[in-house]
């Protein structure tokens, strides 16, 4: 991989990060909600809001404002947050490990089931497998996630009682090392918390995993029975080699690039599916402060998020990008098309 | 400049006939071929069934009064029996009533999101691919910047700044929405650009809106279609998210999102006010997507 390469894309992150910045600043500075008034609530005398919003600068010029929030960026200050009265970016700070757990987690029920299902349903073209991951797919990407969410608590926590309800544990968890419940209970080698924290992050986590692992499952299949039309798996089986062999360390491999891709496009996705499944599961993470913030005009905090979450999305993006030359070395990053 | 021309009528007339022969023939064969896809045909007789719906409502609903904000404190939370098929909800409305009611908000939120998001979004991406250069960086680079942030976020946020209501909703989707038929009609556009035809109709003095609007759009219309049957119900399903969350639809619509929003306080005793909601959100969404697949095994010749 050349330099050259990843500089030009670290180029591109920054303008597509300057361009997200602008975007969320002049909407929510041009578009009519009023922040101090939601901040101050209905019994602010109007000198107190014209008060509040000449300390929040809201009364300077608009690139102006957006100057002072700029520079306040470089020195990590992301301005007060109306909903929680504390630092935009302490809060982010404390509230993103257990976003990310969350993502992860459904990104990794997402793969590991998606992918092997995805496999079966392509060397089994047309059996029981294809014709069940066809209507699990359809299923997959057609429920209303709050909805899914809500049933689930109520068939699997309240009816049957076998998972909890809401929030991210219900015992003393460990010291935060990686801020990741389930990791740091497992180092701290203290398998209450771990089973509980594990527990809670199950539903949650499901809800979120179905329409990707349902799309990752059906890119498998459709680019698994592309590369079976090529003659070197039909090669391979005539020298005597294991099926399973042929289809995922050889086939598989060939076939994966375009769900590399795939997953690229569903992190983003993944993350606004996040502000309702933490919103239902009570789940104490970014997306539900998000939520918070958003629906009360808390215009810091909204752009504070949004910020942190396109620097997530476009982060990942780049890993994947340069994941593509590992598992396909036939391309070669920054080479002329 | 090229001197613009009008093209020679002749060319045109034969070219007509050519494909009014080609479409005569093939439509018929064509409609057989989508009618044995089973669950594509499933999701368009479910979807014209929601239509009629959406259109007679207020002639089929069994308690027309319970649409709006009538409170029935006589029968409030009753299960699902023979007289409320689905039961009443919190106010003593009929379910079955109010979620019929609110075919025509999803579903119309659906057509008029991806209709905005087609207008904007298809001649924008066109011009960037036909043009290439700094116009096409500038506005693939806004398309990047619109994709980097989450589609329910964005939407969520214009919303509440404009005032929770289904309205705006509505115009905060379209506001995120055009990036992916931007996207799309770029894809097409770049290699649909270098096909033969192109280069001849431009020689014979076509204007560029000409080759744009007239030569190449007809023929990426069925990429545009296919996204738009499938992109349909993701915009349904965000759109009931939005007023799940309370930024959509204001009480006392028979919004779905809204609905199973309110019915989430009454469980787990009364399961039914949050169950059937959500249940037509998913058929609806399902029923799209069926006509989506469909539509695509179609025209890529499955």
């Amino acid at each position: 991989m050349r330099m050259s390469y990843l500089l030009s894309r670290l180029v591109q992150m920054l303008v597509v990060l300057a361009g997200v910045s602008v975007l969320v600043f002049v909407l929510t500075r041009v578009l009519p909600g009023d922040p101090v008034a939601a901040a101050l609530g209905d019994r602010a005398t109007p000198e107190q809001m014209a008060q509040l919003r000449v300390e929040m600068g809201f009364d300077l010029p608009l690139w102006q404002q957006y100057g002072n929030f700029v520079g306040g960026l470089f020195s990590g200050d992301m301005g007060m947050s109306f909903v929680e009265k504390r630092d935009v970016s302490v809060v982010i700070a404390e509230r993103l490990p257990a976003t990310l757990e969350l993502i992860f987690a459904a990104l990794l029920i997402a793969i590991a089931v998606g992918v092997p299902l995805g496999v079966l349903a392509a060397v089994y073209r047309n059996g029981i497998v294809d014709q069940s991951s066809r209507a699990v797919a359809l299923l997959g990407v057609s429920f209303p996630q709050f909805w899914v969410g809500i049933m689930l608590q109520l068939g699997l926590g309240l009816w049957l009682a076998l998972l909890p309800i809401t929030g991210r544990s219900s015992v003393p968890m460990p010291e935060s090392i990686t801020g990741f419940l389930t990791i740091d209970s497992l180092i701290a080698l203290d398998f209450t918390a771990f089973r509980n924290a594990l527990m809670h992050l199950i539903c949650p986590a499901l809800v979120l995993a179905a329409g990707p692992l349902a799309t990752i499952m059906r890119m498998v299949r459709a680019n698994m029975i592309d590369e079976f039309e090529k003659p070197y798996p039909e090669l391979a089986r005539a020298l005597g080699m294991h099926p399973f062999i042929i289809n995922f360390k050889y086939v598989l491999r060939n076939a994966f690039t375009p769900t590399l891709t795939l997953i690229g496009f569903l992190i983003p996705i993944m993350i606004g599916s996040s502000f309702v499944v933490e919103k239902v599961f009570a789940w104490p993470g970014l997306a539900r402060y998000g939520a918070d913030a958003i629906m009360g005009n808390d215009l810091n905090g909204v752009i504070g998020i949004t910020l942190v979450i396109c620097l997530f999305v476009v982060v990942l993006n780049l890993v994947v990008d340069l994941l593509y030359p590992i598992i396909d070395p036939r391309i070669r990053l920054g080479a002329e098309r | 400049m090229t001197e613009t021309r009008p093209l020679p009528s002749a060319a045109d007339v034969s070219l007509d006939a050519v494909d009014d022969r080609l479409s005569s023939e093939q439509s018929w064969p064509g409609l057989r071929r989508f009618m044995r896809n089973r669950p594509a045909v499933l999701g368009s007789l479910f979807m014209l069934l929601m239509i009629c719906i959406m259109a007679f409502w207020p002639w089929l609903v069994p308690y027309p009064e319970d649409v709006a904000d009538a409170v029935n404190f006589d029968r409030m939370l009753e299960r699902p029996s023979a007289e409320f098929w689905l039961g009443t909800d919190e106010a003593g409305r009929d379910i079955l009533t109010r979620i019929m009611a609110g075919t025509g908000m999803s579903l119309g939120l659906g057509l008029v999101v991806i209709t905005c998001a087609i207008c904007v979004g298809v001649p924008v991406g066109m011009i960037a691919g036909y043009y290439g250069g700094w116009t096409e960086r500038i506005i693939m680079r806004l398309v990047d910047v619109f994709s980097s942030v989450p589609a329910l976020v964005l939407a969520l946020a214009i919303s509440v700044l404009l005032g929770p209501s289904l309205v705006n909703a509505m115009i905060a989707l379209s506001v995120v929405w055009w990036r992916v038929f931007a996207r799309i009609a770029h894809g097409q556009m770049l290699s649909l650009k270098t096909e033969p035809y192109v280069a001849i109709v431009r020689q014979m003095g076509a204007s560029d809106g000409h080759i744009l609007f007239r030569e190449i759009l007809p023929n990426m219309a069925s990429a545009i279609l296919v996204t738009a049957s499938l992109d349909a119900g993701a915009v349904i399903l965000i759109g009931t998210s939005i007023s799940f969350l309370g930024a959509g639809a204001n009480p006392p619509a028979a919004e779905w999102g809204l609905m199973v929003a309110s019915g989430r306080a009454y469980l787990p005793g009364a399961w039914w006010p949050s169950l059937f909601p959500g249940l037509a959100i998913f058929f609806t969404v399902m029923s799209l997507n069926m006509i989506g697949d469909g539509l695509r095994d179609y025209f890529s010749g499955e």
